[in-house]
């Protein structure tokens, strides 16, 4: 299996922020979700991939090759979609994608208008009068209209209402039909990502907590709630973070067979969704300092 | 390359046309205006000599002041263009604009002598032939060229700021200069030198500074921009 992106012990040093060791890859062919709450460095990571922003130390590789040597063809190969098109707020769709289209030479005017009425996005309507859904939609239009293989997109559905984001994500799903195509999409709304990731990587604070497929996170963690009786020193040890409550305790664990042997049937134990080990982990580094 | 030259252009097509439009008529205004009152000529035709070249920098400037408001950079850096093409290109279309610029100014200096049946006044006659604003154009550029790595390394504010203050100083030692003798008469001089040289020395001179541009000011921009964070 190839992978299309590799990243390894990438730094940057911000002054205020580090991204620190940050090490994950993405096999072609499939859907990468970058998690983590907000601040925790998944711009940072993109826009590193994309050579935005200039890493310390640490290597990238897109399609087996490093990001840098090979910058202009491996971004060929890439379709960036930004948060929003803010750029060129004057301008109408069809008057960006005549400026965008020349710089590749695989660019498919089919594909852009088939896009284009699927998504229903005016052509000659200037960008400063899209909603915020449409403007996405926009993005995504001409950042797939090249044939690109691997398509990074910074939080493409924050500030999206409920209908266009399941139109988004079904329109992704049915993207990876083609199994040559590979995704890395940040967000921090983890429902999304619960919806199409294969594989999860989740930061904090500038550091890769955990970077697996979607299915090896829900077998790991599992949200444990019991009366407080159950909760002490040794105990806790089992868990990531622990709150507690007049009625009770709820945990997250990251091994659960362990924390069963240990707590028995006393305890309750629920499928962790994103949204607890994200939760969970800001609790554990709070305590931490 | 010719695509990032050529994406400015497309975009920003209209008020590339509405200020090359208002140097022509900015110009032409003003040299019939002048031409015709007949009074502290010399003066003035100074003075319009200065604002033509300040405008004509102003408008250079116009790609790298839209760039720095819709941060365009980082758009286009992720896009299959190498760092050191976006600095090239940047060169060339400013290098274009300023050509533009003076093409607007010289027509609209042609359509005020037109329009007052003549020039009126015998130091103003260097300003018909084009020689002149080739050389005004080439002495700009290797000004300028000087002040694209402060953009590059401090951003459009900043360095801006910077070659302001450079700029004034220039000014300043421009009008100092005249202290000593007739203005008029040191821009003759320097177009019967050129002349004299003929157009073979105008080439020369052209060649001259491309080599300084393109391995002094070009290639320290593109190193410092090489390493700089975009979108940040």
């Amino acid at each position: 299996m190839s992978n299309t992106l590799e990243i390894s012990n990438l730094s940057k040093n911000y002054g205020d922020f580090q991204l620190k060791d940050v090490s994950f890859t993405l096999p072609t062919g499939y859907i990468m979700g970058l998690i983590g709450p907000n601040g925790a460095g998944k711009t940072t990571v993109i826009k590193t991939i994309m050579n935005l922003v200039m890493k310390d130390k640490g290597e990238v590789q897109l399609f087996g090759k490093d990001h840098r040597d090979f910058e202009i063809e491996a971004k060929k190969r890439i379709g960036f979609v930004y948060d929003t098109p803010n750029y060129y707020e004057h301008l109408s769709l069809k008057r960006l994608k005549n400026v965008i289209a020349p710089f590749y030479d695989r660019w498919d005017e089919n594909i852009f208008m088939d896009l284009v009425g699927r998504f229903e996005i005016p052509l000659n309507k200037p960008l400063k009068k899209f909603s915020k859904g449409m403007a996405m939609k926009s993005s995504i239009a001409l950042a797939l209209s090249h044939h690109a293989e691997f398509i990074v997109m910074d939080e493409p559905t924050s500030g999206l209402d409920p209908v266009v984001r399941r139109e988004m994500l079904d329109f992704l799903r049915n993207l990876m039909e083609d199994e040559k195509k590979s995704i890395l999409f940040s967000s921090h709304i983890t429902t999304d990502i619960e919806q199409v990731a294969d594989y999860i990587t989740f930061m904090h604070k500038g550091k890769v907590v955990f970077s697996k497929t979607k299915d090896a996170v829900r077998e790991q963690y599992a949200l444990v709630k019991g009366g407080n009786e159950l909760i002490n020193e040794a105990t806790k040890q089992h868990f990531v973070a622990v709150r507690t409550g007049a009625y009770g305790f709820e945990g997250l664990t990251d091994d659960v067979s362990q924390t069963k042997k240990i707590l028995s049937n006393s305890a309750i134990y629920e499928k962790a969704t994103l949204e607890d080990i994200m939760f969970f982990n800001n609790i554990k580094t709070k305590a931490e300092g | 390359m010719v695509q990032l030259i050529l994406k400015d252009f497309r975009v920003h097509a209209l008020l590339v046309v509405i200020c090359l439009a208002a140097l022509f008529a900015a110009s032409t205004l003003y040299i019939a205006l002048v031409l015709l009152s007949g009074n502290g000529f010399k003066t003035e035709l100074m003075l319009y000599t200065l604002i033509t070249i300040l405008s004509s920098s102003a408008v250079s400037l116009l790609f790298f002041i839209q760039d720095e408001m819709f941060k365009t950079d980082a758009v286009f850096v992720s896009l299959p263009v190498s760092r050191k093409q976006l600095v090239w290109s940047k060169y060339i279309s400013s290098i274009v604009l300023l050509l533009l610029a003076f093409t607007a100014h010289f027509f609209g200096f042609q359509l005020g002598v037109v329009i007052n049946n003549g020039v009126g006044f015998e130091g103003a006659v260097v300003y018909e032939g084009p020689l002149l604003w080739c050389m005004l154009l080439l002495a700009v550029v290797a000004f300028k060229s000087y002040a694209f790595p402060l953009y590059f390394k401090f951003g459009m504010a900043t360095g801006g700021m910077v070659f302001s203050v450079f700029q004034l100083l220039v000014v300043i030692a421009f009008l100092y200069s005249l202290q000593f003798e007739t203005w008029t008469d040191q821009i003759n001089a320097v177009v019967v030198w050129a002349e004299q040289r003929s157009l073979g020395g105008l080439f020369g001179m052209l060649l001259c500074l491309v080599v300084l541009l393109t391995s002094g000011s070009m290639p320290l921009s593109a190193q410092l921009f090489k390493n700089k964070n975009l979108g940040t």
